[in-house]
C-alpha cells in the first residue's frame, strides 16, 4: 500500500490531535475520498497512537520509563501523567478563611507592587503587525522569554518556553521567581497588537472562544496592552477575586491575597466576585478586589457542618438519609469502617439510570449566590471497572438538574487506570467541568469552595487530591436542599458494572443557620 | 473478510470481553472524530448502547461489525453535535477504515494481547532511527506539543507532525509483524 504524502501525513496528524482547521479537515476529507486506502492509514495512526498513550500512562503510574526504555536508553525520565493528565493548574488550593473584617473595594486606592512603568506603545485600534502563517488554533506567540518560563499545554506537562512558541487555548504560562515573558496575541492567524506581559512568579491560563479573549490570572502580575476588541467580544481577565472586562486599554493586574488593578489608559469594568460589586476604573485610577476572607460574618448566611459518620445512628440524626443506603437494596450509604474511625459514607456504586442518594437533606435551602464549601477525605478503590458517583450539593427530586460538586467516573485505559474526577456545576443542562485524574486505591483529601455572585455566577475553586481547581461559571440560578452522595443518571443499568468500595469521611459542607441551631 | 471480535463461545458482555475491544474501538472513534479529549467517553457510550441493545445482537454474527455500527453512529452523532462534517465521506472510505479496524480487533483475540503489544512496542522502538525515536519520546512520554518539539529541535511544526506520523507507521508495521508473523 502506497505511503501517504507528507501533506496527508500532516493532515492526519492534525486531525488526530484535534487541531485541524475546517480547511484542513476538508482537505483531508477530499484526499481520503479520492484515495480510500488512506482511511487504513488513518486507522493505523490512531491505533498506534493509542498503544503509545497506554504505554506512557502505564509507565507514569508505575513510575518507570515507558516505551523502549531498556538499559542505558536515551529516553528521558517519565514525568508522572505527562502524556495523560488534563487539569487546570492554579495555586488557589488554600482554603478560604472566614474572618470578621469588612469587605473593601477601594476605587482610587493605590497599593501596587512596584512595576516599572515602561509602557510606550499606545494600542488604540486593532492593528495587524505582519502576517506570519500560524498553526490553526494558535491564540498567541511568545517573545522576550526569560529562563525558567514554562508552558503547560492542556494535554501535557509544563515544558520550557522559547521565543516564537505558539500558545494554544488552554495553555498555562508560568514564570519563575525572577523572570518574565510576553505573549503577543494572534487572531485569525495574524499577530495582533494586544500583548500580555507576565512578571515574576505569575501563572495564567489563556484561551479564546466566540465570546473573545479570556485570561485567568491565578497569581502574579500581569501588564496588558489590549487593542480595541471586536464588537461584542470583550477581553476578560479573571483572578481569584475579580473579573476585568476590557474593550481596549492598557492596565495592570496583580493577583495575590487580593487583586489590584491599575488602569493607565481607557477604562475597564471591574467586578469583585465575592461581593458582586461592579465599578468602572478609568485612566489613572486603581482599585482593589478582596478575596472571600474579607467578608463579614453578617454577609455569610451559611454555616459549615462536619460529619464524621461515627455511627449510623448519629449520621441519621444529623440528617443523612436517602434511597441509596443498604436498607433500600442499594450498595452505598453509611458503612461501618471503611475510612478513618467509626464509619464512612460510601460503598459500591453501579452504573444506573435511576437516581439514588445518601445525603444530609436537612441543610435547608442553599443558593448558588452564596458561598458553599465541600471538603473531606475520599478513598477510591476499584476491583471491577465501571461505575459512577458524585458528591456535592443537589436536590433529591432533581438529581443532576442542579448539581455542584465532584463527579467520579470509572477508571479508563484499563482496570488499573485512574478514576476520572470532574469538578463543576451543572444546571439547565449546562456543565462546566475539568478532568482531574485520581489514582485507584488511594486516600485523598479534597477541599472546594463555591463563591457565588448575586446573578448566580461564580467560581468553584480549591483542591482535589493535591490538584488545584478553579472553574469560573457564568450566570445561572440554582438552589440546593441536600449535600451528599448521588448515584445514577449515567445510562446503562447493570449491576455488574460497578466500582468496589469507595468512601468519604469527615465531610465538611455548608448549611443554613437553622440547621446549625438544631445541632 | 470480517472478524468476530470476541472469543468464540465467550460471553461478550463480560468485563474481559469489553476490555478486549477497547483498544481498537478507541482507535476507531479517534480516527473518525479527531477529538482526543472525548474519545474515552465515546467508547464508554458505545459500550453502554451495546449493552442496552444486547438483545438485538444475533448469535453467530460478527460482534466486531456490530460494535463498529454502533460506534459509527455514536461518532456521527458527536460530530453533528459539534457542527462538524465526518472525515470519511464515502462508503469506500468507511469500508477501508472498517477493514483496518477489523484486522486490529482480530489481533486483540490473543490472550494477554495488550501486555504482549506493549512488550513488542519496546522492541520496535529500538528499531527507530534516532530522530524518529526522539520525536515519539517527546510527544508521548514528555507530553510535549508538536510546536514545542519543533522549537526545541529546530524543526518546523509540519516536519514534526510528518516525522511523528512516519515513526508511528514504522511502529505499526513492526508491531503487526511481531503479532502476526507476517
Amino acid at each position: 500500500m502506497k505511503e501517504p504524502s507528507s501533506r496527508v501525513a500532516e493532515l492526519i496528524e492534525l486531525h488526530l490531535a484535534g487541531v485541524a482547521s475546517h480547511a484542513e479537515a476538508e482537505e483531508l476529507r477530499q484526499e481520503i475520498a479520492s484515495r480510500p486506502e488512506l482511511a487504513q492509514h488513518l486507522f493505523g495512526a490512531a491505533w498506534v497512537h493509542g498503544i503509545l498513550h497506554s504505554s506512557a500512562s502505564e509507565s507514569a503510574q508505575a513510575g518507570h520509563p515507558a516505551v523502549g526504555a531498556k538499559g542505558a536508553s536515551s529516553m528521558p525520565p517519565v514525568r508522572p501523567g505527562a502524556a495523560t493528565r488534563r487539569r487546570l493548574r492554579t495555586p488557589s488550593s488554600r482554603p478560604f478563611r472566614n474572618t470578621a473584617s469588612r469587605p473593601q473595594y477601594n476605587a482610587g486606592r493605590t497599593s501596587w507592587l512596584a512595576i516599572a512603568a515602561c509602557l510606550t506603545v499606545v494600542a488604540s485600534a486593532l492593528i495587524f503587525i505582519g502576517s506570519p502563517k500560524q498553526m490553526p488554533g494558535v491564540i498567541g506567540t511568545l517573545r522576550d522569554v526569560d529562563a525558567g518560563v514554562t508552558v503547560a499545554s492542556r494535554g501535557g506537562a509544563a515544558a520550557p518556553a522559547a521565543a516564537g512558541m505558539p500558545i494554544y487555548p488552554g495553555d498555562v504560562i508560568s514564570t519563575p521567581e525572577s523572570g518574565k515573558v510576553t505573549v503577543q496575541c494572534v487572531t485569525d492567524d495574524r499577530l495582533e497588537a494586544t500583548t500580555f506581559v507576565f512578571h515574576a512568579a505569575s501563572e495564567a491560563r489563556l484561551w479564546q472562544d466566540q465570546g473573545g479573549k479570556r485570561l485567568n490570572l491565578t497569581k502574579g502580575t500581569l501588564v496588558c496592552e489590549v487593542a480595541v476588541q471586536p464588537q461584542g467580544r470583550p477581553m476578560v481577565v479573571t483572578t481569584p477575586h475579580a473579573e476585568v472586562e476590557v474593550l481596549g486599554t492598557r492596565f495592570r493586574v496583580v493577583a495575590s491575597e487580593e487583586t489590584h488593578l491599575e488602569v493607565d489608559q481607557g477604562s475597564v469594568r471591574l467586578l469583585e466576585l465575592m461581593s458582586g460589586r461592579e465599578t468602572i476604573v478609568s485612566s489613572g485610577e486603581s482599585a482593589v478586589a478582596k478575596g472571600p476572607e474579607s467578608l463579614s460574618s453578617e454577609s455569610l448566611s451559611y454555616v459549615e457542618i462536619m460529619e464524621t459518620f461515627d455511627t449510623a445512628d448519629s449520621a441519621a440524626a444529623n440528617g443523612w438519609t436517602g434511597s441509596g443506603n443498604r436498607s433500600n437494596g442499594m450498595n452505598f450509604g453509611w458503612i461501618s469502617g471503611g475510612l478513618g474511625s467509626g464509619g464512612a459514607a460510601g460503598g459500591v456504586f453501579i452504573r444506573a439510570t435511576d437516581i439514588n442518594y445518601f445525603a444530609d437533606t436537612s441543610v435547608g435551602t442553599l443558593s448558588m449566590t452564596g458561598r458553599l464549601r465541600l471538603a473531606g477525605t475520599l478513598q477510591l478503590n476499584n476491583l471491577n471497572h465501571d461505575g459512577a458517583f458524585c458528591i456535592g450539593y443537589f436536590n433529591p427530586e432533581e438529581g443532576y438538574g442542579n448539581f455542584l460538586g465532584l463527579r467520579f467516573m470509572e477508571p479508563t485505559r484499563g482496570v488499573k487506570g485512574p478514576f476520572r474526577c470532574y469538578a463543576g456545576v451543572e444546571y439547565e443542562g449546562v456543565t462546566y467541568m475539568d478532568v482531574i485524574e485520581l489514582p485507584q486505591k488511594t486516600t485523598l483529601p479534597f477541599d472546594l469552595t463555591w463563591v457565588g455572585r448575586p446573578d448566580g455566577s461564580g467560581t468553584l475553586s480549591g483542591m482535589v487530591g493535591g490538584q488545584n481547581v478553579s472553574i469560573p461559571v457564568v450566570a445561572g440560578t440554582g438552589n440546593f436542599s441536600a449535600f451528599g452522595l448521588l448515584n445514577g443518571g449515567t445510562g446503562g443499568h447493570n449491576a455488574s458494572w460497578k466500582t468496589s468500595n469507595c468512601y468519604f469521611d469527615n465531610l465538611i459542607y455548608s448549611a443554613t443557620s437553622e440547621k446549625h441551631s438544631k445541632q | 473478510m470480517d472478524h468476530s471480535i470476541h472469543q468464540p463461545g465467550a460471553d461478550p458482555w463480560s468485563v474481559a470481553a469489553i476490555e478486549q475491544n477497547r483498544a481498537w474501538l478507541t482507535a476507531y472513534l479517534l480516527g473518525m472524530v479527531g477529538s482526543p479529549g472525548m474519545v474515552d467517553d465515546l467508547v464508554q457510550e458505545v459500550f453502554q448502547i451495546a449493552f442496552a441493545k444486547r438483545g438485538s445482537f444475533e448469535a453467530g454474527r460478527s460482534f466486531g461489525a456490530w460494535l463498529r455500527g454502533i460506534a459509527r453512529n455514536v461518532a456521527l452523532r458527536h460530530l453533528e453535535q459539534m457542527g462538524r462534517e465526518p472525515i470519511l465521506l464515502t462508503g469506500a472510505c468507511l469500508d477501508a477504515f472498517d477493514l483496518a479496524a477489523a484486522k486490529a480487533g482480530a489481533l486483540d483475540l490473543v490472550p494477554d494481547a495488550q501486555e504482549r503489544r506493549l512488550a513488542f512496542l519496546h522492541e520496535c522502538m529500538e528499531k527507530l532511527g534516532r530522530m524518529a525515536r526522539q520525536l515519539i519520546e517527546r510527544r508521548y512520554i514528555g507530553g510535549e506539543s508538536a510546536a514545542t518539539v519543533a522549537t526545541q529541535l529546530g524543526m518546523s511544526v509540519s516536519a514534526v507532525n510528518v516525522g511523528v506520523f512516519r515513526a508511528r507507521a514504522i511502529l505499526a508495521e513492526c508491531i503487526t509483524f511481531k503479532e502476526t508473523g507476517s
